[in-house]
This record gives structure tokens, sequence and C-alpha cells, in this order.
């Protein structure tokens, strides 16, 4: 035996071991299942995006326009003096670390250029290199480096391995929002026509035919009319939503993905419930619309002048519908361009005069906060109702379900909506557990997806990032039996169910208003035997 | 039996060197934070990776079977099978654990004699590195599935909407 080699010399040519350097000098290597794929140039076209082409990130030549460098600078330039924020941003970080862990790709990953400090770095030692006195002097003594092929691969690879979810931004003693240097990093790659297609095509799309799947106006109708006959065999009560309704008092905009995709169809399916209900109690007068058919922004993804535009169609068609406000569904990205970009984008002076703050007409709540926006969240709607005893609503129905809340980036961070969702949540199910602090609340994981990371072909980038958040998922199912995991994003039910049944396949996905439509007795509806999903009710398995 | 005692009593500093193993294929900056003391909610990997290492070792000195650990494995290796490892590297720490019983017992007893007492645990650890790539695959493929489910009920979805689909008349 003493003549076989060792294991160690055995296993001595395999060298698993990456070599220690400067982060500078370690090279960007693009993975499979990390990044997404190009975007279709026709998409770049449709909405007038520069230099559209076809290209590969896995090629080594990536087609650039031969004035590249110049186009970055040109757009540095531009930005840092028109955004104060990403001047001082560019700036102020003492590399102090406190950020460092605080990512969820960086904790699934490891891979130190998704420390947030160290993919702003990225840009940093550019700004440094090219723009700043000191960093032309001292090189890389200053963290300063010059702008090459390899850099802006670099840039690419890694401001797409970041999810915009800003929890970085909650740690940051200066207060630096690491979400903006990616966006405005996305922002000039993107003027060089370096995109990805699950941003493109989606806002395209959106541009053209009001959706991400550019699903067509008849089709829009024909999905939620398959939901109305669905829901007239579970509680034999046919909802009659309106469309395209001129005069109507309130357009509801929610995200596609409740229109087409499980198990977002069941949110949706939720809010023609409580639609239809209002509408026969009280009178409410809602209108959906097949132009305006998405509440999700993408636009936001790729620079601020699509986001405008994208912003701009939901009212639009207020204005040619000549609603008062507007109700928008659970959605995560919409909220954050409405809350933190909306009104010195588009201002309030974009708005038609006819729209007014928000009043709820059946409890009389002026919804104050949303005086310059003229949106309020479905669930400071909801939860307004339930607070005055206007919804009639049966617990027992959701009695199969211990419920966890995940707190969504955008509807967290973005605009503090903590205690509306776990206030109907009380309403709606008996059984409810919070995951522990220091994971939900402004200091949630994110789900992996955001920021157009959804992509099927970067899915092992999402299972690794959404590592954090299942590790909690995966404390409170097993301690405490919680079954199920509630969110108000699209992104999220879209992201979430394939990481549950990665990390935690005990637990399914739910977004709130499905809870809701379960819960919600409508007046004169027949006993229910099954749930929105069509699975049995508790206590009716038997029958 | 002599070894066994000398690697209980070792247990620790078995774990803590398996452990490093464990790290070593990361960058300097991930292992250190792997390798920190690990709160599981903010570094859930950095916990995975050091309770289940402590577990495994521990079963198998108590003399566990190697499938008694799969759990454990499953757990550091499903997180490892998402950080765009190759096979080898996801795997290459439970072979590691040959040299370090290796290392351990050369301090009480000759080289020879070492191979010779170990030549049981070779096995055991040679067969909780089949199980290992078992549970790599196993995860791999829930990805690869899930891609698939994902294209199939895209298009079947939109076929049966635009009732294209025939389905089968269960009364014949």
């Amino acid at each position: 035996m003493s003549t076989l080699p060792r294991p160690e010399e055995l296993y001595a040519k395999i060298n698993h071991t990456p070599p220690k350097a400067d982060w500078m000098d370690v090279p960007v290597d693009i993975k499979p299942g990390r990044y997404c794929y190009a975007a279709n140039p026709d998409s770049l076209n449709y909405v007038g995006l520069p230099h559209a082409r076809k290209w590969n990130p896995l090629d080594e030549d990536w087609k650039l326009p031969e004035n590249w460098k110049e186009i970055i600078f040109n757009g540095i330039r531009e930005r840092l003096d028109k955004y104060r924020s990403f001047k001082v941003f560019m700036d102020i970080c003492v590399r102090c670390g406190a950020c460092a862990d605080k990512c969820h790709f960086f904790i699934g990953s490891g891979d130190p250029k998704n420390m947030p400090v160290l993919r702003a770095e990225l840009i940093r030692s550019v700004y440094r290199g090219e723009f700043t006195t000191f960093g032309k002097l001292l090189g890389k003594f200053a963290g300063a480096r010059p702008l090459t092929e390899e850099v802006l691969k670099e840039w690419w690879y890694y401001l797409f391995q970041c999810s915009e979810c800003r929890r970085c931004s909650v740690f940051c003693p200066y207060g630096i929002d690491t979400a903006e240097i990616t966006i405005m990093g996305r922002e000039l790659i993107n003027l060089l026509g370096l995109n990805i297609d699950w941003i493109a095509t989606p806002v395209a799309n959106c541009y053209r035919t009001g959706n991400h799947l550019g699903i067509q106006p008849h089709a829009f109708f024909d999905m939620i009319d398959f939901f109305c006959d669905d829901i007239e065999d579970i509680t034999g009560i046919r909802p009659e939503p309106q469309f395209n309704k001129k005069g109507a008092d309130i357009l509801f905009v929610t995200p596609s993905g409740d229109v087409f995709a499980d198990p977002g169809t069941y949110t949706c399916m939720g809010y023609l419930i409580l639609f239809e209900y209002l509408k026969r109690e009280y009178g409410l007068d809602v209108t959906w619309s097949t132009y305006a058919s998405e509440g999700g922004n993408f636009g936001f993804f790729t620079s601020h002048e699509t986001m405008k535009r994208l912003n701009s169609k939901i009212y639009m068609e207020a204005a040619r519908l000549g609603v008062k406000w507007i109700i928008g569904g659970e959605c995560g990205h919409m909220w954050r361009v409405l809350h933190q970009y909306m009104d010195t984008l588009n201002g309030p002076e974009f708005q038609s005069s006819n729209m007014t703050v928000p009043k709820n007409p059946i409890t009389g709540t002026v919804f104050q906060h949303a005086a310059s926006t003229k949106m309020i969240h479905i669930t400071e709607f909801t939860a307004d109702l339930i607070k005055h005893g206007k919804l009639n609503l049966d617990k027992s129905r959701n009695a199969g379900i211990h419920l966890t809340w995940h707190d969504s980036c955008n509807t967290s961070r973005g605009m503090g909506l903590f205690e509306e969702p776990r206030y109907i949540i009380r309403h709606v199910v008996d059984k409810f557990t919070d995951m522990p602090p220091g994971t939900i609340r402004e200091e949630t994981f994110c789900c992996g997806g955001g920021a157009g990371l959804n992509a099927g072909e970067c899915e092992e980038l999402r299972m690794m990032g959404g590592l954090p958040r299942a590790s909690a998922v995966k404390y409170v199912h097993e301690k405490y039996g919680v079954n199920m995991l509630g969110c108000v994003c699209a992104i999220d039910r879209a992201v979430l169910p394939g990481t549950m049944k990665y990390w935690v396949p005990e637990v399914t996905v739910c977004g709130l208003h499905e809870l809701v439509g379960n819960a919600l007795v409508i007046p004169g509806e027949k006993e229910r035997e099954v749930n929105l999903r069509g699975e049995d009710l508790p206590g009716k398995e038997d029958e | 039996m002599e070894l066994d005692r000398l690697f209980r009593d070792r247990r620790g500093a078995i774990v803590e060197e398996w452990v490093a193993a464990l790290l070593r294929i990361y960058s300097e900056e991930g292992a250190k934070f792997f390798g920190s003391v690990p709160n599981r909610f903010a570094n859930p990997a950095g916990y995975i990776f050091r309770t289940n290492t402590e577990r495994i070792v521990s079963k198998l000195m108590d003399g566990a079977d190697e499938t008694e650990c799969r759990q454990d494995l499953d757990g550091i290796l499903r997180v490892r099978a998402v950080q765009g490892l190759s096979p080898s590297t996801a795997l290459c720490f439970i072979p590691a654990l040959k040299e370090i019983l290796y290392r351990e017992a050369c301090q009480v007893v000759s080289p020879e004699q070492a191979d010779a007492l170990l030549h049981n645990w070779y096995i055991r650890i040679d067969r909780l590195l089949l199980l290992g790539f078992d549970i790599y695959m196993e995860c791999r493929e829930i990805l690869w599935q899930q891609k698939a489910n994902q294209l199939y009920d895209r298009t079947h979805k939109l076929l049966e909407k635009a009732n294209l689909i025939q389905k089968e008349d269960s009364t014949g």
C-alpha cells in the first residue's frame, strides 16, 4: 500500500485554489448560468437605443463601436454634471466595508466583485483614473485604472449581477446607494448597445403593446375572461370587470405577470373578486386598461429616459380615460419608479387636470401621501377597507396555510410598505410567522431576480442569490411549519417558486390578494369547495 | 482502537482543517467571509459549511454509515452546485479528509501503519465521495428540470389557451 501515491499526490495536478491577486489583476471570467443573453437588436431599434447589433458575451469580439471609449467618457461626464448623486457617490466612499457582506449575490457566491463596494469600485477606479488628477498621477496606488475592453466586459458582467435591491444602501454610513451606481453603469454600457435581452425586449414590448410579453389587447382581455370563468366555477359569481372605460373613477394597473404567469394569476383572480365585491356592495367604479397593461417598469433597468417613457404611458392612459386616480397592483419596480423617480421625471404637471388626490369613496380616507403621484398601492387600499370593516372575510378558507412574509425590495426600501400587508394578513390568515429580524422589513433579502435578472439562462445566479432569503424561509418552515411564502411583487412570484423548489421544496409562493380572494365572501356566492388554485378547501377534502 | 480515540480527541482540529479544505477553492475574500463565525441568516453558506462539516465528522467518528451523512452533505453541495464550480471543484473537499486523517495518524504511528489503519476510513470517504456525486447531480438536475418545465409550461399554456390541444375523451 505504501507504494501507492498519496491522495494529495493524486490530486496535486488538479488545482482548485484561485491565485492570490489584487482584484484589478483578476481577469473577468464570464460563466454560463450567471449572465443573460445579449439584447435582440430589433428591440433596441424599436425604442431607439443606440448601437443595436448581434453580439455574444462569450465571444472575444463584442463588436464595439470604434469610438467606444469616447462614448463612455462623454457619458460619464454628462452624468457627473447631471446627477449630483453620481458625483457624490463616486467621491465619498471610504471603503469601510459596511456594505461588503450585505449583498445576496456575494453572500451566495463569495465572489468579491459582488461586494457592493467592489462592484461600485469597478466604475470608481475608472472615474479616478480618467477624471481625477490624483488618480491620473498615482494610478493604481490611488485605486485608479484605465478603461480597457477587459474592464468594460467586467462592468457588463457584474452590473448585471446586481438586482438593484438596495439592501447594501441600508448599511452604508454615508448613505451611498450602490443601486444608483449600477443604474448609471448600466446606462453607460447601454450607450454601446450592451443590453441584455430580458430587459430590452420587455421594454420594447411594453412601449409598443403595453406589456412585457407583447400580448395584444384582445389576448389580455381573453386571459382576464378566462379567470372570470374559473371564479364563476369556484364561487358561482361571475365578475364583470370593466375595460378601457372612459369616465371610470379609478384605473387599475398591475404587472402583466399577474395576468400571464402562475402563481400571479391567482393574485389576479383575487383582484377580480375584490373589485366585483366592491362594485356590488358599494358601487366602486374601476376600469382595467388593455393599453396600459403593465405596472412593472423595465425601463428602470436601462436608462432614465426609457423609465420615463414607460411610466408616462400609465398617466397618458389615465388622462385618455379621464379617471380620477390610480390603484396599482402587487408590483415591485412600479413602486420604486413611482415613489423615487416619477415626480422629477414626469412631474405632477404631466398628469391630467382631472386627476385628484386619491380618496377611497367607500371609507372616505384621503391618501395624502399620494397627493403628487395620484396612485396608491392595492394593499393600502385593501387595508383601509378592512380597517373600516368594509370586507366580509372568512379566514377559515386559508386554514391550510401557514404563511410567512417576504418584504419585496422595492416596496420595502422604496416606499416603506411594511405594515399594510401584515395588517391584511392578520385578517385573512390565522397562522402567520415572520422570518427573523435582519431578513425582513428594510433589511429584507432580494429574491435574486430583480432588475431584469429573471431570464431562464441565469438561473444559477438566482439560486445563488436566493440563498439568504431561502435560508430564512427554511428556518421558519422547520421551526414553525410555515408552508407558504407571500409577497407583493410579480418578479418575486416568478422567481421564488423556483428558488423554493431548489432550497425549501415544502414551501410554495403566493401573492397577498390570492389570500384575500380566498377569504372574501361575496354576497350570494355558493359554498366554496376549492380555493383559487382549485385545491380542496380545508374540511372539504373527503366530500 | 487507538486511532479512533486520537481522532475523537482531535475532532475540533480535524473539523477546522476540513473546513479550510472546503474553503480553499474560494477567493481570499470569499474564504474569509464563509470561514468567519457564521450567523445562519447573514452568512447562510458559511453556517452550512461549518455546522454540516462538524456533523459529518462527528457521525463518521461515531461509526455511522455514510448514508446517514446524506442530509448534511446535501446542504453543502446544494450551495456549491449553484456557485459556478466544476463538479470536481465542488467535491474536492471530500477526498481531502483522507489526507487530513493521514496527517493526524502519522503523529502517533508510522506512515505505513497509518495507511493500513486508515484503510476502512479511506473506503468510507470514497463512499462519501460517490454519495456526493449523486447529490451534486441531483441538484444540477433540479435546475435543468426547472428550465425544461418553464419552456414546456410556456408553450403548452399558449396552445391550451388557443384551443389547439385535443384532449383524450376519457369516456371512450
